[in-house]
């Protein structure tokens, strides 16, 4: 057979995938590309699979199918992960499946120590910086401990604030990212793909 | 698929590169910053060092002993000026008359509208501050990026 399509000559070319009728055929490139585009989302479907080694129940001689112990799928499931993933739709459904949790994030991690230290560290700078000027040391003596001592005060008193205001911001920002990052545990997913292969 | 397996860790070279150059700019501000700070607190303290002086002869006019009210006027110039965010305000040491009498007087004082002296902003510190926000957004960034460069390392 000729055709690209590749009908069964069995069957009715009407009830088999590919048919176009004739007010509705579009030229090859194009169908072509809408067929890849078909198996690439059929291909997708079976990504989510478990990929990681199970234990394998089969034959033992290396002929018979081999498939997960308690797996539900059929054969074809298993492929391997290059197989699995091989184009972008596949990967994309990979990024769903890879399990980043976010308390392994170091990012967020240096974020949440820096703004409680800074939030603690600003207040309490701002603190030792008031007591330093309303309890002064500076009328005891114009010496160079008491001018360092000082120095540093003004130091304190100037970038405390901001050093709190920055730490509390960060924090807020940590608590917006984790809602904006959060996603529920999508059960029906699970059971939609089980669903298809029960069916 | 190979394009997409070569152009992976491309990207988390540009991505490490853009994180990295950010939180060192960031880091940078923060140095400059806290050095203008710091010479402008240095600058403060011989302002009000220089704030009140006695004339030779002056100093006998309290008996010799006036090291601790110059040191208090010293003090009370410093901290108007931290608090209130003005310049370090003088002092003028006049005598009265023949029989030892003086007076101290501000030589000059400015009318600064500003809140209570409390938490403020003080403008040398801005440059610091934005220093600070630059390195942390630079890690919120990499925090946002991150599971990203993860799930690419996990499929190379």
């Amino acid at each position: 057979m000729s055709d690209a399509r590749n009908f069964d000559p069995r069957y009715s070319p009407e009830f088999q995938r590919g048919y176009e009728s004739v007010g509705r055929q579009i030229p090859d490139d194009q169908r072509e590309r809408l067929e890849l585009r078909r198996e690439r989302t059929e291909r997708s479907r079976v990504a989510p699979m478990p990929v990681a080694p199970a234990p394998v129940r089969g034959s033992g001689d290396g002929r018979g199918p081999t498939v997960p112990d308690g797996s539900p799928y059929p054969a074809d499931a298993t492929a391997s992960v290059e197989e699995l993933f091989s184009d972008a739709d596949a990967g994309e459904a990979l990024d769903e499946e890879i399990d980043a949790p976010l308390w392994r994030n170091p990012y967020l991690i240096t974020l949440a120590i820096l703004g409680v230290v800074l939030t603690i560290g600003g207040v309490s700078l701002f603190r030792w910086a008031v007591d330093q000027v309303y309890t002064g040391q500076f009328t005891g003596g114009p010496g160079a401990e008491a001018r360092e001592s000082w120095l540093w005060v003004q130091v304190a008193w100037g970038i405390a604030p901001l050093l709190a205001i920055a730490g509390a911001f960060t924090v807020l920002g940590l608590f917006f990212y984790l809602a904006t990052t959060w996603k529920p545990r999508r059960r029906d997913q699970t059971e939609g793909i089980d669903d298809e292969f029960d069916a | 698929m190979s394009s997409t397996r070569n152009s992976a860790p491309a990207s988390a070279r540009r991505y490490l590169s853009i994180v990295g150059v950010l939180f060192t700019m960031g880091a940078v501000l923060v140095v400059v910053g806290l050095g203008v700070l710091m010479s402008e607190s240095q600058g403060r303290l011989d302002a009000a060092d220089r704030s009140i002086e006695f004339m030779p002869g002056q100093d006998e006019l309290s008996g010799g002993e006036s090291d601790g009210m110059l040191n208090y006027l010293r003090f009370s110039a410093l901290v108007q000026s931290l608090t209130l965010g003005t310049d370090v305000p003088t002092y003028e040491v006049r005598q009265m008359d023949d029989e030892g009498g003086y007076s101290i007087e501000e030589r000059h004082q400015r009318v600064v509208y500003s809140m209570t002296p409390t938490w403020h902003l003080v403008p040398t510190v801005v440059l610091a501050f934005a220093g600070l926000s630059l390195m942390l957004g630079a890690l919120f960034i990499g925090a946002a990026r991150w599971r990203r460069r993860h799930i690419e390392r996990l499929r190379n």
